[in-house]
């Protein structure tokens, strides 16, 4: 049975994209690369803004769903204790104030102010119960990922909670923000009848806006929350409507419905940019995209067949052709923008510029097959998830290269379900590791590295390495262990990083943000955004 | 045989096939690859008691007979569930989707029907001449034509271009809605209008050859009651094959849901399919089969009353 998402997009892609980029090519409100930006007023706001959202939202529960459109909602109307800014740092939120008393503890101040949407006030009590419910696997099976063991959960004081770890970690502090792990609502309301996160119950949390309506799959409406602590936000309203297909987005965008647009595909930006007034943005999505190579699978079982394979990878050409720039060449794991949290983009760029090179060289790659227990050439498959259509391209570009070797390589697209269910089953040779992490400190190379890595790889010194990283108090000495376990994969031939992605965004005539960056959406967005007059 | 004996039948045969179907489906979800525990995590890590506290709290370890009796237990006193994807019962997730797949549908019917019959019956008086081979011919385009890319088509021309209807979404409930439905159900019509019209002219060609038409226009019978008599005769197939293609409405819904970013069953049916949510797929694919069940009843039911051959044939057995 053809599989009904597979199909819509075989044939969107095989029809749509050529028929309404050729119709928005020459649409009415396009103008050739008109980049006017009107002057912006910090302190202006709008009655409504609307934002189009690139795929859909069945829940507004993070716990539940942990999508990352759910925690673009979530930005807006929950906060943690902490918050993060522009550039993943912490920052406060429901706490004024944190510390960490020693390797395993933490103590926060709460503000005394802080109060949810329905004007009750959020009480130490309600901070505890939402620590437990959001690190219950059962209930919140999303954000448990991100909460290490703990020995204790306590009030201690009128305003203080502590935090007590089971054992030291290097990421505990972003644990309680609203970009990963931590939504604060009342405990009265979620214990009350209805489903978290519904159509029906929405959600309660103390953020900028509470919602005021959500349509699954359709739309979800907020509204400035009246009891909010902070400063006022600048909207009135805002809507996230949910347009799942690229080409109804451009049109609405053209015809100037949607203020923001998100998830604009590499291959049209030039058309979106043309639109009047428009800024069309890209930067790092933090994701990681390259092969995995199992070396328990004959033939990847030797190291020669593993670098001929690395070595006919051009990279640069999938970035640059495929890709049209709108992504980087991975040169190691864990993308820069998420190492240099903590120690700065200096540091993060000197770390991963010190890592292995393989360069694109087809005959050193064919020199090196030769030398392997397959030096005719072999076949094997390569399948890609379909929730990214970008990949199935690249996959194709990488079967040409690997077929001018030798190696026949049957490219595959299967549901995003079956693929990451696969993942690391010891039967693949070749696989795609595609890595999208939602939040600051969800590192791939954590779990890539580890003991338990997908690849079936074992090298203890790597294990090692990245279980220091894991628990390493001082982010520097995080950073270096994890270079040093990633230089050995590289090695080995393990991994054949290929691109770090990036996330291309619309903003309209009426708008401009201020700082942005990967994580905008995760922050207090709205007061970083600019109506223009 | 009465009408009510037909009914009843059918419904006891509705309710049968309902349940082997219900089987049928969970038993491909379980076959299929993927698994919950990975579509709930995502690709990442995932510790051993993360993955058994799910496996416990979904019951995915028990044998197949096992899931399969206690979700049929639970649906037969009318409990269908809570979805894995989102944690809410199934029924609070059909709200509100039910209506818009089927104004949708009802919608498109009406369009297909109403546009497509009285084409094909032009076509079929016009035999040969270029008004026939004119909406034969845009038929023969319509069935072609995928539903999403007329779509796309529509909502560049009536939306963008012309600006009489919106983009995308539902709107807020009555003529709103369907103001914003109208180009969608526009987009599903082409495809079934078309084949509509291409049924129509075939079912009245043939009547048209038949010997009793050519006997009332001899006996001097006016236009209007000689096709009054062959569309009679013409009825049973157009009315058949109209029942299958609205059945196909829902199907074909999808793509157009997806295009015009609409919250109906067709969208929620793809994405519970790949996430492996069993108790979502179930309730839709048997509200679905409901639908189509009635549909088709609904016209054998028609066929029955409106032919005496066919009539005279079921009091025969």
């Amino acid at each position: 049975m053809p599989h009904p998402s597979l199909l819509r997009r075989a044939l969107v892609a095989a029809v749509a994209v050529p028929v309404v980029v050729g119709l928005a090519a020459c649409a009415p409100s396009s103008k050739p690369q008109a980049t006017t930006t009107a002057s912006a007023d910090p302190t202006k706001g709008l009655d409504q803004l609307t934002v189009g959202l690139n795929g859909s939202l069945s829940t507004l529960d993070v716990g539940q769903s942990g999508l990352l459109l759910t925690y673009y909602a979530a930005a807006l109307t929950e906060q943690g204790l902490v918050g993060i800014d522009s550039t993943g740092k912490l920052t406060p939120a429901l706490a004024t104030s944190w510390k960490q008393t020693d390797d395993t503890t933490w103590v926060y101040e709460l503000r005394d102010d802080a109060s949810f949407s329905d004007g009750t006030p959020v009480t130490t009590d309600d901070v505890i119960f939402s620590i437990n419910l959001d690190r219950d696997a059962k209930k919140s099976p999303s954000t448990a990922y991100y909460w290490p063991a703990l020995k204790s959960v306590k009030a201690t004081g009128d305003h203080e909670i502590t935090i007590k770890l089971a054992a030291p970690s290097a990421t505990f502090g972003w644990t309680p923000s609203s970009a990963a792990g931590l939504f604060v609502t009342s405990k009265k309301f979620y214990e009350s009848s209805g489903t978290y996160g519904s159509a029906q119950k929405l959600v309660l949390g103390s953020g900028p806006y509470r919602v005021t309506e959500f349509a699954p799959d359709s739309h979800v409406t907020f509204e400035r929350n009246t009891h909010y602590a902070g400063t006022a936000p600048k909207y009135k309203t805002v809507r996230f409507d949910f347009i799942p297909d690229a080409n109804t987005r451009l049109l609405a965008f053209q015809q100037g419905s949607l203020d923001i647009a998100l998830g604009v595909p590499v291959d049209q930006s030039k058309t979106w940019a043309a639109t009047q007034g428009a800024q069309v943005k890209a930067v790092s999505d933090l994701s990681y995209q390259g092969l995995t190579i199992d070396p328990g699978v004959a033939p990847f079982d030797d190291a020669h067949v593993r670098r001929a394979v690395a070595q006919a990878v051009d990279k640069q050409s999938i970035v640059t052709g495929i890709l049209k720039d709108d992504a980087s060449v991975a040169l190691g794991i864990t993308a820069p923008a998420q190492l240099a949290v903590g120690v700065g983009q200096d540091a993060a760029d000197a770390a991963v510029d010190s890592l292995p090179k393989t360069a694109f060289d087809l005959d050193a790659a064919k020199a090196e097959l030769a030398k392997s227990s397959k030096p005719d050439g072999f076949s094997t498959t390569l399948t890609y998830p379909d929730s990214d259509a970008n990949l199935g391209k690249v996959s194709l570009a990488i079967a040409e290269s690997l077929k001018k070797i030798g190696i026949a390589v049957d490219v595959k697209e299967v549901p995003a379900s079956t693929w990451s269910a696969d993942l690391g089953n010891g039967k693949q040779g070749l696989s795609w590791m595609s890595y999208i992490p939602p939040v600051p400190t969800d590192w791939p190379s954590d779990w890539l590295l580890s003991a338990q890595n997908p690849a079936g790889y074992t090298n203890k010194e790597m294990a090692s390495l990245t279980a220091a990283a894991a628990t390493a108090t001082d982010p520097q000495a995080r950073v270096d262990d994890v270079m040093r376990a990633t230089s050995l994969a590289l090695e080995d031939g393990i991994y054949v990083p290929v691109y770090w992605g990036d996330s291309i965004t619309a903003f309209g005539s009426r708008v401009t943000p201020r700082t942005y960056s990967s994580y905008y959406f995760l922050t207090d967005w709205t007061a970083a955004l600019d109506a223009t007059s | 045989m009465s009408v009510l004996a037909f009914v009843g039948r059918r419904v006891a045969a509705l309710a049968a096939m309902l349940v082997v179907l219900s089987f049928l489906v969970f038993a491909l979800l379980y076959l299929a690859p993927g698994d919950l525990v990975h579509s709930l995590l995502g690709a990442r890590a995932v510790t051993p008691q993360a993955e058994a506290a799910i496996r416990a709290q979904y019951h995915l370890d028990d044998p197949f007979w096992v899931q399969y009796l206690r979700w049929l237990g639970a649906a037969l006193h009318g409990d269908f569930g809570t979805s894995v994807r989102t944690g809410t019962p199934v029924a609070q997730m059909l709200e509100g989707r039910v209506g818009v797949t089927v104004t949708l549908a009802a919608i498109a019917g009406v369009l297909a029907v109403g546009v497509g019959v009285p084409l094909g019956v032009r076509a079929a008086r016009r035999r040969g001449s270029f008004e026939d081979r004119a909406i034969t011919s845009a038929s023969v385009v319509g069935v072609s034509a995928p539903g999403f890319a007329v779509g796309l088509v529509l909502l560049y021309v009536f939306a963008v271009m012309l600006g009489w209807f919106p983009l995308y979404g539902v709107g807020d409930g009555g003529l709103d809605r369907l103001w914003h439905l109208a180009l969608p159900a526009a987009a599903l019509a082409v495809g079934v209008g078309a084949l509509v019209v291409k049924v129509t002219r075939t079912a009245v060609l043939r009547e048209l050859d038949q010997d009793y038409v050519t006997f009332a226009r001899s006996r001097g019978l006016s236009g209007a009651r000689v096709l009054r008599l062959y569309l009679r005769g013409a009825a049973v197939p157009i009315v058949t094959s109209v029942g299958l293609v609205l059945a196909s409405l829902v199907g074909g819904s999808i793509l157009v849901e997806t295009t015009f970013a609409l919250p109906g069953l067709g969208v929620l049916l793809a994405d519970s399919i790949t996430f492996k949510d069993v108790p979502v797929v179930q309730a839709v694919t048997l509200l679905l089969a409901t639908f189509i069940g009635v549909t088709t009843a609904v016209v054998d039911l028609f066929a029955n009353l409106a032919d005496p051959r066919v009539r005279r044939a079921a009091v025969a057995r």
